[in-house]
């Protein structure tokens, strides 16, 4: 199965990208890329709206113009992500080059989209990171950090492509735990984390924002049924990203450098989505869907405003109040919206994936996590604003955002409050879900054990699945696959 | 007259004050100045407008002899079996809020057009006024838990950046935190209260009363007591950050480092009441729970008799003026875990109404009190005698002494709270800083001391 869109977005960025390299000035690339990605995201808007509006479907077909409904917003949110990363990138860090990695990444990650065949999953996660770390590895001084991100994504390419190959050979549990471990490291999981800090601290931002924003570790837990897990894989993956999300918050709320509170900000937040991903609950799988793409835009403009405020001031200090937001008033507003939206405050994207996310867990102890979490991140995101942007006056020639790059800011936050305000377009309401395939979730939550199964398991002892998200998905994915060439049925009880 | 004409004016008391933000941020964010009176004028008419609509609904209400006015607005969203509706509930508890609410916002806009004159935040302060206005009534209006969560939140923030306004300084910007770390902490059990809710009886909303009671609806109580009684005290523990209790009151007095005006707001008439009014909403499930009610008598008594105490030694008006709102509430939370409602209701209008008037005229308390002495011709009489002849002598020094301390209250948070999670978390991040040294193979792993010595130093 093949979608046009994602594709067409994915190819448009790759030739942005090779023209931005091409440039020599880094004003001019920014500029070019600035052009190019905003009439990329007009164009991916404007398409997704006309064809979903006409009922463009094509249900069957090889070849799709777009993805599956659930999906459709997504393109939408990696092409905004590349152009706050463009739009925002401070020239001084961001060399032509660098902008074009940026865009090639994303890129990449729209091409992700594009196709339901695993093995091109896998191929896109691996040349992200193949590409991030060239970034890192010509980045001055971060070559160490090179060295730990190659170490760890050579790790995780590797389990990935062993793990593929188990599930292929329908070892889903085995499978299931080895894919499962990739995808923690590149989420940057606690304790896998090691490679993520430095990262986010010593990367130019832009890139950090391309590699770690859309999330390509949780993409294939939410879309795509070949990497159902076992439930036993499900319960481990739950219960790793509950202990991250929890103890990243805590981490977060004690650093006193903004690029280190903003590395515990998304790996807690990220962790959150991994719950919903590994939950039987369907409402909280549309939450953790709903939250992967809310944190996508807002972390990303998170991070970048914290690049763009540290390209003004230098390196950016939590100790005590250090700034004044008159003097910056869009930054910090920008700063300010945009990690509460990453938190889930009221009237953004987030809050309604967080409110899926608690109101579908399963067990109360689960319902707490996400509660705690975002609490302790909302407190990391405001100790940020009034510590950045409050207590000296002392700095002078500070400038704010210039139009460019309110410009872009300002589309972030409109999608995010317009997502917020009418979120129907993004939360997923399966319509064609097999009957008695998932047990409700209000007033009976969910049990952990196996809704649905597969008609073929062998080698399996714990052969249950999770109940699938997107129904239609997974009957083409796994027949694209050669994964599980079986059709999904309900379970009997 | 029907039901139905009610709705426009009851939607109006959200809307207006929402938009008179957005009218405001939206040239703010464009960078468009707009003048002081014309700043003054949005928010100005649109609370005016928001007073007149409260006052037609309660007229509406009294003319057709409606206890409850629901007003459903729809899903907002949907998937599987949960769904999240907009509804607004206009009965015996939430109207007079609701018309308190706006008319004393809208009071404090008119007064601090002069005493924010030239400030430089002018419009900031508006706009966080404007944003406080609508999360209040959303929260007062809420036909739903999950909806009241949405307005208390934004009552939250806007709460922590009016404290933080003069942020040039340090000590403002420390308070907001500390008030808005308070908050969040406390929203935590909100928001599991609404969870609980959800997964108890299937819903968080505010049912109707039983026929013929004239009381007003409250959420649906689970039929185990246990669980009503966790409830219960998640409720509670949400209103006790809001409204400053027991242990959580110290961010009160600092709060009062924001401007007068917002402080007459936020900490003498409508934040500090919110509390309160989540309680109030839950009356019909603390009866149901009496342990929870209980508790709330004990936490609203403790609290009365430390603030008391407390704010007899403050040696500024602000911090009195800020003892004196936790007595009061202390004593408002005793009045609802005995279940007399209504009193608890009067109580809280006529403190509020008070305390706010007190807040406004403390920077010219001096002068008052010279017009007083002029007026009178003497000194104006000690207060507080019985006191000291209630209290035994022995006992004295030592109350002074606990009273300056507040109670001990801040200090045990601090050291065995705070400071414990600060130390297991900077513990953490200090293996974690060496073992990511370790891994990017640095000459020699940094000695743990060394980290921890730096970490300390900052």
């Amino acid at each position: 199965m093949i979608f046009l869109l994602p594709a067409a977005a994915a190819v448009s960025l790759a030739t942005a990208a090779f023209f931005v390299a091409r440039s020599t000035d880094p004003a001019d690339a920014k500029a070019l890329g600035v052009r190019h990605t905003a009439l990329i995201t007009a164009t991916v808007a404007g398409l997704v709206a006309a064809l979903s509006w006409i009922g463009f479907d094509g249900e069957q077909a090889a070849i799709q113009a777009l993805p599956p409904r659930e999906l459709r917003f997504v393109p939408i949110v990696f092409a905004l992500v590349a152009l706050v990363g463009v739009a925002l990138a401070p020239l001084a860090t961001h060399p032509p080059r660098t902008i074009a990695r940026l865009l090639l990444i994303v890129a990449i990650a729209q091409a992700s989209l594009a196709t339901t065949i695993p093995a091109v999953f896998a191929l896109c996660a691996a040349m992200t990171a193949w590409i991030t770390w060239w970034e890192l590895k010509e980045t001055t001084g971060a070559s160490e950090i090179a060295q730990l991100f190659a170490g760890f994504h050579s790790a995780s390419v590797a389990l990935m492509l062993v793990g593929m190959v188990f599930l292929a050979n329908d070892f889903r549990a085995t499978g299931g735990g080895l894919f499962l471990l990739a995808m923690a490291i590149r989420a940057g999981l606690l304790p896998v984390h090691s490679w993520f800090v430095g990262f986010v601290e010593r990367a130019p931002m832009g890139v950090v924002v391309a590699f770690v924003t859309p999330q390509l570790s949780v993409l294939p837990f939410l879309t795509t049924a070949s990497f159902a897990l076992p439930i036993p894989s499900a319960r481990i993956l739950v219960v790793a990203a509950a202990v991250a999300a929890t103890v990243s918050a805590g981490l977060g709320l004690v650093q006193v450098e903004a690029r280190r509170a903003a590395a515990f900000l998304m790996i807690s937040q990220t962790a959150l989505v991994l719950i919903g991903a590994g939950s039987q609950s369907n409402v909280a799988r549309a939450g953790a869907f709903v939250t992967w793409q809310a944190l996508a835009l807002a972390l990303a403009g998170f991070a970048m405003t914290v690049a763009a405020l540290e390209a003004r001031r230098g390196a950016l200090s939590l100790r005590q109040p250090g700034g004044l937001s008159a003097l910056t008033p869009k930054l910090g507003t920008a700063l300010l919206i945009l990690g509460l939206a990453s938190v889930g405050f009221p009237l953004t994207m987030g809050f309604v994936g967080e409110d899926l996310l608690i109101q579908g867990a399963e067990e109360s102890w689960l319902r707490m996590i996400p509660i705690v979490t975002a609490a302790l991140n909302g407190i990391t995101v405001t100790r940020c604003f009034l510590y950045l942007f409050s207590g000296g006056s002392a700095l002078i020639g500070e400038c704010d955002l210039r139009p460019r790059e309110v410009a872009a800011v300002t589309v972030l936050i409109l999608t995010l409050v317009v997502g917020g305000v009418w979120p129907r377009f993004i939360v997923p309401t399966p319509s064609a879900r097999p009957q008695n395939a998932v047990a409700p979730d209000r007033g009976d939550p969910a049990p952990l054990r196996a809704p649905i199964q597969p008609t073929i398991a062998r080698n399996d002892t714990a052969s249950a699945t999770r109940p699938l998200f997107f129904d239609h998905a997974a009957d083409y994915r796994f027949d694209d696959s050669r994964c599980v060439a079986a059709r999904i049925r309900p379970a009997t009880r | 007259m029907n039901v139905a004409s009610l709705n426009p004016p009851l939607l109006a008391l959200i809307v207006l004050p929402a938009a008179a933000f957005f009218a405001l941020a939206i040239p703010a964010w464009l960078g468009r100045r707009v003048d002081e009176r014309a700043i003054n004028a949005i928010v100005g008419a649109a609370f005016a407008a928001s007073a007149l609509a409260a006052v037609a609904l309660i007229s509406g209400m009294l003319a057709i002899g409606a206890d409850r006015v629901v007003l459903p607005l729809g899903t907002w969203f949907e998937t599987d079996s949960y769904r999240f509706t907009w509804t607004l509930v206009a009965d015996h508890l939430s109207v007079p809020f609701a018309l308190l609410s706006t008319v004393l916002v809208g009071l404090v806009g008119a007064f601090s057009r002069r005493y924010m004159h030239l400030e430089r935040g002018y419009r900031r302060f508006y706009l966080l006024l404007a944003l406080f206005g609508a999360g209040v009534e959303v929260v007062v209006l809420a036909g739903t838990l999950d909806m009241l969560f949405f307005g208390w939140e934004i009552v939250g923030l806007a709460s922590a950046l009016l404290i933080a306004f003069f942020n040039e300084r340090v000590n403002p910007v420390e308070h907001g935190l500390r008030a808005f770390v308070t908050y969040r902490i406390c929203d935590v059990g909100l928001l599991a209260a609404a969870v609980s809710l959800h997964h108890a009886v299937g819903s968080s909303d505010i049912a109707a009363p039983s026929p013929g009671s004239g009381d007003w609806g409250g959420f649906s109580c689970p039929n185990d007591p246990i669980q009503a009684t966790a409830i219960g005290l998640l409720l509670l523990w949400a209103s006790i950050g809001k409204s400053a209790q027991l242990p959580f009151g110290g961010w009160l007095p600092r709060a009062m480092e924001g401007p007068t005006p917002s402080s007459a707001i936020f900490y003498g008439a409508i934040s500090i009441h919110l509390g309160a009014y989540l309680l109030l909403r839950a009356a019909p499930l603390l009866e149901q729970a009496p342990i929870a009610a209980a508790a709330v008598c004990t936490i609203g008594a403790l609290t009365a008799l430390h603030a008391t105490f407390v704010g007899r030694v403050q040696s500024d008006i602000k911090s009195a003026l800020a003892y004196a709102s936790m007595t009061q509430v202390g004593l408002i939370f005793v009045e609802i875990g005995l279940g007399f409602r209504y009193l608890a209701i009067v109580h809280i209008v006529g403190h509020a109404a008070v305390r706010s008037l007190q807040i406004l005229r403390s920077p010219s308390l001096l002068h008052d009190h010279h017009h007083l002495e002029q007026a009178m011709g003497q000194q104006l009489p000690k207060t507080g005698g019985h006191l000291e002849r209630l209290v035994p002598a022995a006992m004295q020094p030592w109350l002074y002494r606990h009273a300056l301390e507040r109670g001990y209250f801040d200090a045990a948070l601090l050291d065995f709270a705070a400071r414990g999670f600060v130390r297991l978390f900077l513990a953490l991040d200090r293996y974690d800083r060496a073992w990511s040294d370790l891994l990017t193979s640095a000459p020699r792993p940094p000695r743990l001391r060394q980290i921890r010595d730096a970490q300390e130093s900052q």
